[in-house]
């Protein structure tokens, strides 16, 4: 729905953190929609230090940096939390879909479960967790309400002129 | 089957849960995992959901209220999943367990690059993780972060 006539963009805030000797960058944006009386707040992460040399590739423990990064985004929203109606964010996989190596598969196993930690720690005011299935891309929405409930399920369907795919947590 | 947590240490869960999360409904079709991939999901996967507020007995509990909350997989799916974890447990040794590359767990976990690079470059070139990782464990200089908030639980 970004650029949407509906959604403004009132204010947004960023955090960097650091994880195994990289810096990564925690991005929340929060927006008004008509008809929804909350903030509807977007994360994004996205590492601030871009080495993307593959020379420099070295090994992880696989859990630490999902759980690195939902739990600064967790210390960030909790301030607001009473404040905030939606929280969503969104994986694109559309390119992943036609490699060999089940990527996106991987990609969206792992990403629904940061988006469960997260909502555990949020749950007294983000109660329903929804992942939403499109062509080429995937989200995970917290919101205070079940999120079919919402109208703007609706524009989000038509926004996206996609085959879209709720299921309730 | 061994499990890699946040915080280095490894811990048993059954075979059955690590087949869930290969499993899981919500996903469709098990597909023809990696060796790479396989140990990305089992650890990435099962660490990420362990709550150290909770106890082993709990998290595997809850694991599978995780995995299965759309239902449980179909007994062609659940076969298919199992035969990947014996081959996981055949062939990753317990010091490599839940190690993967950085550019990988990137990709996998959503963190988008600031570089123009697409992560998927980086699955499809992804190199064969290295043997000897334990001086990178004493090495790291930030200790495991906390799980989120779980005083909700």
């Amino acid at each position: 729905m970004a650029g949407h006539s509906l959604l403004n963009q009132v204010r947004s805030k960023t955090e960097t953190l650091a994880v195994d000797g990289e810096t990564y960058n925690i991005v929340l944006t929060y927006n008004k929609v008509l008809g929804i009386a909350g903030y509807v707040v977007g994360l994004k992460f996205s590492d601030s230090s871009g080495s993307m040399d593959s020379s420099k590739a070295k090994p992880v423990i696989a859990p630490r940096l999902s759980l690195a990064v939902a739990h600064r985004a967790v210390q960030m929203i909790k301030p607001d939390l009473d404040s905030i109606e939606i929280l969503g964010y969104y994986l694109l996989t559309d390119d992943l879909e036609s490699r060999k190596t089940g990527g996106s598969k991987v990609k969206k196993r792992l990403y629904g479960n940061g988006a469960a930690r997260m909502q555990q720690a949020l749950k007294d005011k983000l109660q329903h967790l929804a992942n939403l299935e499109v062509d080429g891309g995937a989200a995970w929405i917290m919101s205070a309400k079940p999120y079919s409930d919402y109208e703007q399920f609706n524009l989000l369907e038509k926004e996206l002129a996609k085959q879209l795919r709720v299921e309730i947590c | 089957m061994l499990v890699r947590l946040a915080s280095g240490d490894l811990v048993e869960y059954p075979d059955e849960v690590g087949a869930l999360a290969l499993a899981d409904p919500s996903q469709g079709d098990v597909p023809d995992f990696s060796l790479e991939d396989l140990n990305l999901l089992i650890s990435g996967g099962l660490g990420v959901l362990y709550d150290e507020a909770l106890s082993l007995e709990e998290n595997i509990v809850w694991a599978k209220e995780h995995y299965t909350k759309w239902g449980e997989p179909s007994a062609s799916n659940m076969a298919k999943a199992l035969a990947q974890i014996k081959f996981y447990k055949e062939n990753v040794a317990p010091a490599d367990v839940g190690f993967v590359d950085l550019e990988l767990a990137k990709a996998a976990y959503g963190i988008q690059s600031s570089q123009r690079k697409p992560d998927d470059d980086f699955i499809e070139n992804m190199p064969s993780p290295p043997k000897k990782l334990i001086s990178f464990i004493e090495n790291t200089e930030e200790t495991a972060p906390k799980p989120a908030d779980s005083s909700t639980n």
